[in-house]
């Protein structure tokens, strides 16, 4: 379960994040929606501490992210060992993929379990093998990324991010770099997690994906919370002009794409 | 060409052209530790850290290599150092050639990615961990035939040691035209063993690139 709570954060005086709330219950997914620049990604970010917020509060599973009570009610922040530690468990995927350019397939998946847990090698193998065959990539584990497509990259990276077996997955407009043709394998194995009950937020501006995968939608705009709720409701009938505005844009200019191919 | 001189003095030639070896192993071992630690250091350690280490590689680049192995020979013992003159030449190699080993990695680190180092973060890797399983392996491929060019520099440069009585290749070739009066023989010779580790250094530098680029996309 994850709760954020008054979050805010500024780029010097740009606020991206203006008093962000929201929880995510265990096993259920959300997904933050929104255009470019409205504060998602880094309402993502924030969630395995890449990125700093000046004010507020996150829980994951009942405890508190990047601080501690101290004595007299102060927080101490926390040391790179206990944030390396909490990272651990929330595993995160990106839009680039970002996999290890000079190790294989295998040696990508095994690198979390082998060289941050210390599991032997044995163990790690096995580990990585059963996570390529649960994204459908056990032929490619030899390979080096630079030779696979992008939705296949991707299935690695999200096998990768598996292998440390977190508690919390975020996924940071994964589908983003994809050409069309090679989304549809990766939402599939989105929705696989999905199935199996691991907790997911997911960051995107692609409605589909929002449609595909969310039990709940939070839509931002310019560091705001707009509107939050279930997907079927929300993205047929939305109550704010805002996301009203959002989905017509997004579906007009889904209708010119179609219509230019 | 005398090939009886040559002949006899065969086992201390070939126990010079070892200790060429050794020591420029020694030196480019210590040169790498040192390079990555200064190249490590000038991007972590801030403005004022980096401009010191600015200054000092900067400084070794712009002297020669024999007045630096001179003022090393007699600075060590001024500091209260007292070691065999084969590790005085090492430790004047080694630190000299560090500076272009900080430089050749310095430039290799900054080609990757920031995001490869968040994606190690993001597994919960700290600093170090970082640096030795995804930022070292990415930058040594990138360094590595500017590297390896270093190192057959460095086997050459092992003869400038001669000079503060360090006995290597140089030194014992030296000794034996003196004794026998035959100049061309043995340096002639001497080229030659420096050719041979020199273009085996090359060779396997190629070699290795090959290997180490079967990662990427040609």
């Amino acid at each position: 379960m994850i709760s954020v709570r008054n979050l805010s954060k500024s780029f010097g005086a740009n606020a991206v994040l203006k008093d962000i709330s929201f929880d995510v219950a265990k096993g259920r997914t959300a997904v933050l929606l929104g255009k470019s620049g409205s504060g998602k990604s880094t309402m993502l970010r924030c969630l395995n501490m890449l990125e700093r917020w000046d004010n507020g509060h996150i829980e994951i599973d009942g405890a508190a992210l990047g601080r501690t009570p101290s004595t007299g009610g102060e927080w101490r922040r926390w040391n790179a060992r206990e944030e390396a530690q909490a990272r651990q468990r929330i595993g995160m995927v990106f839009q680039q993929f970002n996999l290890f350019p000079h190790m294989t397939v295998l040696q990508n998946v095994m690198c979390g379990p082998k060289r941050i847990l210390g599991k032997d090698e044995a163990t790690a193998k096995k580990i990585a093998l059963a996570l390529l065959d649960q994204v459908g990539l056990s032929a490619k584990q030899n390979a080096y990324p630079a030779f696979l497509s992008g939705g296949q990259q991707q299935r690695v990276a999200i096998a990768r991010a598996l292998a440390m077996e977190p508690t919390v997955l975020l996924l940071d407009e994964i589908t983003s770099a994809l050409d069309p043709e090679l989304v549809g394998e990766v939402l599939e194995v989105v929705r696989d997690l999905k199935r199996r009950g691991l907790t997911m937020v997911c960051v995107t501006h692609e409605i589909h994906f929002a449609e595909d995968v969310a039990d709940q939608v939070i839509f931002m705009e310019e560091g705001l919370i707009v509107e939050e709720g279930a997907p079927e409701s929300m993205l047929t009938n939305p109550r704010t002009e805002r996301l009203q505005k959002f989905l017509t844009r997004f579906h007009a200019q889904n209708r010119g794409g179609k219509a230019a191919a | 060409m005398e090939v009886t001189l040559l002949v006899n003095a065969a086992p201390l030639l070939l126990q010079a052209l070892g200790q060429t070896l050794v020591l420029a192993l020694i030196t480019t071992l210590l040169a790498l530790v040192l390079g990555f630690l200064i190249a490590e250091a000038s991007m972590l350690g801030g403005r004022a850290v980096a401009f010191i280490l600015r200054c000092v590689i900067e400084g070794i680049r712009g002297i020669p290599l024999l007045v630096f192995v001179f003022l090393i020979y007699y600075l060590l013992p001024r500091l209260g150092i007292f070691i065999d003159t084969f590790y005085a030449g090492c430790v004047a190699l080694a630190l000299f050639f560090a500076t272009y080993v900080a430089e050749i990695l310095r430039g290799a680190l900054r080609t990757i990615p920031k995001v490869q180092i968040e994606a190690g973060k993001a597994l919960g890797m700290r600093h170090w961990k970082i640096q030795l399983v995804v930022v070292m392996p990415q930058a040594v491929r990138i360094a590595l035939p500017a590297l390896m060019n270093l190192a057959a520099i460095v086997i050459k440069a092992t003869s400038v040691v001669s000079i503060i009585g360090v006995w290597e290749l140089t030194l014992a070739t030296n000794e034996a035209v003196m004794r026998t009066l035959a100049p061309f023989t043995f340096f002639i010779a001497a080229l030659g063993m420096y050719f041979v580790l020199c273009y085996g250094t090359v060779r396997s530098a190629a070699y290795l690139s090959k290997r180490m680029n079967r990662s990427q996309r040609s």
